[in-house]
């Protein structure tokens, strides 16, 4: 039989389904909403699906929107995505997927702005204003220069840094609706982390983030974590410090004058901080563990850690 | 309160500082030393204390791998190997399940004499529980300093007598052993314990960072083009997922679920 024949024999018997099911959906299904969406069927080797009504792409939107979900959480690529949709064609279109990504990106985008800096850039423009002896740097900037000619765009350093305010603008409603927080306790207690990690052999990847303690239930899944600033770079003070600057201000505002969300209503902010060894002494500006003075919270030394019957008091002077 | 704004203005003065302090805002009290990096290091310290006494008493042989079994009996898996041209043995790093299985499960029989191996592991235990006490919300703050002193002088249990001579008994470890991460524990967690009894120490743990952390590469190695592309650097690529991932959060897209029915 010929393709073309084919289709058309399938389209009559599609429309055969369509007005049978028509006639008795009230009878039998006792419905008179119910829309007959499709019928598969075999002919010789080949499966066919028969789809009624308007073309399904508004009908999948939900379906893409999942998908995306999906994709987003567990990583999965999309040509993999795209050689699934071959194996069940009943799946949302690549196209259709990509695009309902994209609108996901820009809402929010908008809602919380990434903004963008680089490591080199904004470490040069401190030293220029600032101390330091101006030879070293003229001559690192000659290197970025080159560098930039040499490979067209480097990311080497890049950053990114969302703002605390916009996140928690974000989040009060969500958490306010599933009642995480009250407005009778107005106290909003936020925890910052940092870590240090390589990521393959030679990129160093920074990131810093909050979490909410008044979500004391769910603090130990990693998505209750949000990340304020991600940037390539090394773990240490002046890294720390630029690229900090941002949320240091933020986090002084909240602290002195707490937060007021969209509806007006004011919550009081409380700062914790935690991290390893290593996080914390570099944003006190302090020592390596194996320095004389080891401890970040007193001021027991090496010889004295030997000294058992003393003892010791976060630091108060 | 007050301290950090000293730090802020003082800090040359303070022993240990080099920089002032980047978050000067938040008060020294609510800089909380994490429970999974406590345990991580001491274990640590522990376990290469174990390797360094089995190293210069009884020595790294061939035999040591039939010994090593019992690491398989726990369900962990580890194993000492000669560095190729030299005469020192490397040994596997154990990952934070690891390290817990063995402090809790490992006998310590096979490679001690029986009274020694007793001593260990009553360290061991003694920091297990430890361990415990810091993951539950309701720990008494003074309970815990007293427990934890109690274990520093178990660490640190002398050796009685002179060595060679009958009535000696070996002891433990001596305070040169000592690392900042057991002084943290003695001495400032049981404070922490009592500033922060609302809360506990459980939520201040990095376990969940470390794990976003892991995330974020699997992210970057899987889903970005790894700085590759023109547009956009990996890290942006990953900040704007993680915004998608708060749209996630806060949207539940109904779906209606399809259900099958099989027609015989």
């Amino acid at each position: 039989m010929k393709t073309g024949a084919q289709r058309n024999r399938l389209i009559q018997l599609g429309k055969n389904f369509a007005t049978n099911f028509e006639c008795e959906k009230l009878d039998t299904l006792n419905s008179s909403t119910s829309i007959l969406r499709d019928i598969t069927i075999q002919l010789d080797e080949a499966n066919y699906q028969l789809s009624f009504g308007q073309p399904n792409t508004e009908i999948k939107k939900p379906q893409a929107y999942e998908v995306v979900k999906t994709m987003d959480l567990n990583n999965i690529s999309r040509d993999a995505y795209r050689s699934l949709t071959k194996i069940e064609p009943g799946l949302p279109k690549e196209n259709l997927v990509a695009s309902a990504k994209s609108e996901i990106t820009i809402l929010m985008n908008n809602a919380i702005p990434i903004k963008e800096f680089n490591m080199k850039d904004t470490l040069v423009d401190d030293d220029d204003s600032g101390d330091g002896d101006g030879d070293d740097e003229n001559n690192e900037k000659d290197v970025t220069d080159n560098d930039i000619i040499a490979t067209v765009k480097n990311f080497e350093g890049a950053g990114g840094y969302r703002n605390i305010i916009n996140i928690i603008n974000y989040l009060i409603p969500y958490y306010l609706k599933n009642n995480i927080i009250n407005l009778i306790d107005n106290n909003l207690h936020i925890r910052i982390s940092g870590d240090g990690r390589n990521v393959g052999r030679k990129i160093k990847h920074e990131m810093i983030t909050f979490a909410f303690l008044n979500n004391s239930e769910n603090i130990m899944k990693p998505d209750n974590h949000y990340t304020l600033v991600l940037y390539s770079g090394k773990e240490d003070y002046n890294s720390l410090l630029t690229s900090l600057s941002f949320l240091c201000r933020e986090l002084s505002k909240l602290k002195e004058n707490g937060y007021t969300d969209l509806e007006n209503n004011h919550w009081n902010v409380h700062l914790y901080i935690s991290g390893d060894w290593k996080f914390l002494a570099t944003c006190l500006g302090f020592n390596m563990a194996n320095s004389d003075s080891f401890c970040i919270w007193c001021s027991c030394t090496k010889s004295q850690l030997k000294n058992i019957n003393a003892s010791w008091k976060i630091l108060i002077s | 309160m007050e301290n950090i704004d000293q730090l802020k203005i003082g800090w040359k003065k303070t022993k240990g500082h080099k920089n002032p302090p980047i978050f000067d805002m938040i008060p020294l009290t609510n800089w909380i030393p994490d429970k999974l990096h406590i345990m991580l290091h001491i274990t640590d310290r522990l376990w290469s204390l174990v390797l360094n006494e089995i190293r210069s008493t009884i020595g790294l042989n061939d035999d040591i791998h039939n010994k090593i079994h019992e690491m398989k009996k726990i369900g962990v898996k580890f194993e000492f190997w000669l560095i190729q041209g030299s005469t020192n043995w490397s040994h596997t790093s154990l990952m934070g399940p690891d390290k817990l299985k063995v402090l809790k499960n490992f006998n310590l029989e096979v490679f001690f004499p029986i009274e020694c191996a007793r001593k260990i592991r009553h360290l061991w235990n003694g920091f297990s529980e430890l361990h415990t006490l810091l993951c539950e919300k309701n720990t008494n703050s003074n309970e815990f300093q007293k427990k934890a002193f109690e274990w520093l002088k178990i660490f640190l249990t002398p050796s009685i007598g002179k060595i060679k001579q009958p009535n000696y008994v070996k002891g433990l470890y001596f305070p040169d052993d000592l690392t900042p991460y057991i002084h943290v524990l003695i001495y400032h967690i049981p404070e922490f314990l009592e500033i922060h009894q609302k809360f506990g120490l459980k939520i201040f743990s990095c376990s969940p960072i470390e794990k976003k952390n892991h995330q974020q590469i699997m992210k970057y190695f899987r889903k970005t083009m790894k700085d590759g592309g023109c547009k956009k650097s990996a890290v942006v690529e990953i900040l704007e997922s993680e915004n998608r991932a708060l749209f996630y959060m806060t949207n539940h897209t109904q779906i209606n679920k399809t259900k099958q029915i099989n027609i015989h």
